[in-house]
């Protein structure tokens, strides 16, 4: 009687570590998505609390919520004390979590006009956080600047499409000396393209940088890219391939406080094909067309061991 | 017996059904308003204007039955379904028979309402669907609709051949991005010789423009055409919704619907309701309803799952508030 069942356990074990293996190696819809669009996680330090976009296709909307680890489970999020009402996107944490960076429109009150961009930020007061700042010349300028990213050096990466880049948009850096910003400088001819780059992401040492870009040559619109520093140069980006690019759009990579997982965003559809494989029926219709995976955009996340990238 | 007996009983009875005829013909049609709509108002909220991306109506002639197309959020890959007006409202809808596998839209009843004509990826052969869309039509039978029919070439091409609206005389109307290297999506008409489709002409300049024009809805006489164009000099921003007239086999120059119905946002796909008095459309692309205020995260989930959450919407305006002559 006992000798059936530990047979079944063995095969039981055996499929469960497979499915873990099969797990490990693709990207994993993160539990925060809906059917609204979502995007551009950041993670506090501690990997407790996560801040990132929400909003609604064809209205250029969107706003910073933030959900909270409790228990093992992502709280149902709530809306950034800072956000609310103008447009906001890309919330980015300082190293040391100190600062919340994040572009926004809100010069602007109109929230649903395509209106200039600029880097702000906040500043965690034992009160909360402050109220947001925009960083201001040199940083920002009248085209627009977006997705701060920051290393442990205090230097800024973000993206611009201020003249002087080589098309669309373009990732520049700005250095951190004596509580100031330097004049921007373009990451060079490694990382932008004549096409649009963006969303620079790097690693614990920033010896490695993530970004997104929809030059030509990729699985679709946008994929996500990676260059290595050598000898104090980046080196030329190459495509992440396959685990992570689809001809959906991916973009806004960022890693998790851990290093472990590389989060991104992506419109791709989970049940991408394209004929369904049998008629739905209306109840089954609304629940695909209001749920994850419809083609808003979704945040996803895959273990960084998956992509075997090269040692720095 | 009394004659006066068995003829005065059946005269009221007649009075009676008259009376009765008489109510029921003032008030046919389900969409019907007691009220004036001089203001465009979003039609059955709820139901089929929701959260979702909902557009392309399209009534049965007694206007019983409507059917529309809910699309993804990206407002790709469509699906046709069907509400009923049943009890004094509309049925939670249903996919219709033959939709709920690939990607169709744009619903179009012939005036008799026997045919319906919507586009489709739908492979003609194979099981990979198209790249394009192409036209199709189901027939009424007595068991309900047909399996879809493909219209032969030279109404579908291999570019996209959409958007069918049909006359009385089985005219079509639609869109094809044919000459699109030359134009954009323009308007063309087939006419129906001897049960078939067999030559296809562009509409004159009087309607057609280097822009995209598209969405055309042409009445059962062929007298009013309504189409959509995209950022003409007169337009009010994106894809606005025109009208021309045939005066006498030529179209009049096509007019802009004005301000009341034309916005920053989408206006497309306008039809005359079956009664002949109501105009429906779909606007939307962008248009939210949000305070000018900070908004909470639970109200900012309430606007997302109502229907003022920026996806489309069908739209009823009377036809005389709307500037359609009739």
């Amino acid at each position: 009687m006992m000798k059936p069942i530990l047979f079944l356990c063995c095969i039981f074990g055996v499929l469960m570590l497979v499915g873990a293996q099969t797990q490990n190696n693709q990207a994993q819809l993160f539990a925060l998505s809906t059917g609204y669009d979502e995007g551009s996680v950041a993670f506090s330090p501690d990997g407790q609390t996560a801040y990132f976009r929400k909003g609604i296709a064809w209205t250029n909307l969107s706003f910073i919520v933030l959900s909270k680890l409790s228990n093992g489970r992502w709280t149902e999020p709530e809306m950034a004390p800072f956000s609310g009402r103008y447009r906001d996107s890309e919330p980015f944490f300082a190293p040391d979590g100190q600062r919340l960076f994040f572009s926004s429109s809100r010069v602007s009150t109109d929230r649903t006009a395509r209106s200039n961009f600029d880097i702000w930020v906040v500043e965690k007061r034992s009160s909360g956080w402050s109220e947001p700042v925009n960083l201001g010349s040199p940083v920002n300028t009248a085209a627009q600047e977006t997705s701060p990213s920051v290393t442990a050096d205090g230097a800024l990466y973000f993206d611009s499409t201020r003249p002087g880049g080589r098309g669309g948009l373009d990732i520049y850096f700005a250095k951190m000396i004596d509580g100031k910003y330097t004049g921007p400088e373009n990451l060079g001819d490694a990382i932008n393209s004549t096409a649009f780059d963006a969303n620079a992401c790097f690693d614990t040492h920033g010896e490695r940088l993530f970004f997104a870009s929809n030059r030509e040559g990729g699985a679709g619109s946008w994929d996500l890219y990676v260059s290595m520093r050598r000898n104090g140069r980046w080196e030329v980006a190459r495509n992440l391939g396959g685990a992570v690019n689809t001809r959906a759009e991916e973009r806004w990579p960022a890693l998790s406080p851990d290093g472990r997982y590389l989060f991104f965003t992506s419109n791709r559809r989970i049940d991408d094909s394209a004929v369904a494989k049998q008629r739905l029926t209306y109840s089954q219709l609304v629940n695909k067309l209001r749920s994850a995976g419809n083609d808003s955009s979704d945040i996803y996340r895959i273990e960084l061991s998956a992509l075997k990238l090269d040692q720095p | 017996m009394n004659i006066q007996r068995i003829v005065i009983p059946i005269m009221l009875a007649l009075v009676a059904a008259l009376a009765f005829g008489a109510v029921v013909q003032r008030r046919p049609h389900p969409y019907a308003s007691d009220e004036p709509i001089t203001e465009p108002q979003i039609f059955a909220e709820g139901v089929i204007s929701t959260a979702d991306f909902d557009d392309y109506l399209a009534f049965t002639p007694d206007g019983k039955t409507v059917y529309f197309t809910k699309h993804r959020p990206s407002f790709s890959s469509g699906t046709i379904v069907i509400s009923h007006f049943k009890n004094g409202k509309w049925t939670i809808p249903e996919v219709a028979p033959f939709s709920g596998q690939y990607g169709d839209e744009q619903p179009c009843l012939s005036p008799d309402g026997n045919r319906l004509f919507f586009s489709s990826n739908r492979p003609v052969n194979g099981a990979t669907p198209r790249r394009d869309a192409d036209i199709w039509f189901v027939k009424k039978t007595a068991k309900g609709w047909s399996e879809p029919v493909h219209l032969d070439a030279p109404v579908n091409t291999d570019a996209y051949d959409w958007h069918p609206s049909v006359t009385s005389d089985g005219t079509l109307y639609f869109v094809s991005a044919r000459q699109a290297e030359k134009r954009a999506n323009n308007i063309y008409r087939s006419r129906l010789v001897d049960g078939k489709y067999s030559s296809v002409e562009m509409l004159s300049d009087a309607v057609n423009s280097d822009r995209h024009d598209m969405h055309p809805w042409i009445s059962a006489d062929e007298k009013i055409l309504l189409f959509v164009s995209e950022g003409r000099p007169d337009g009010f921003g994106n894809d606005d919704l025109y009208v021309s007239y045939n005066r006498n086999g030529a179209w009049s120059p096509a007019k802009n619907l004005g301000p009341k119905i034309n916005t920053q946002f989408y206006e497309y796909s306008a039809k005359i309701s079956p009664d002949g008095k109501y105009l429906f459309y779909c606007h939307g692309f962008g248009d939210i309803n949000l305070p000018d205020r900070r908004v909470s995260y639970q109200e900012l989930l309430g606007i997302f799952n109502s229907a003022h959450n920026g996806f489309a919407n069908i739209y009823q305006i009377d036809l005389a508030a709307a500037g359609v002559e009739r």
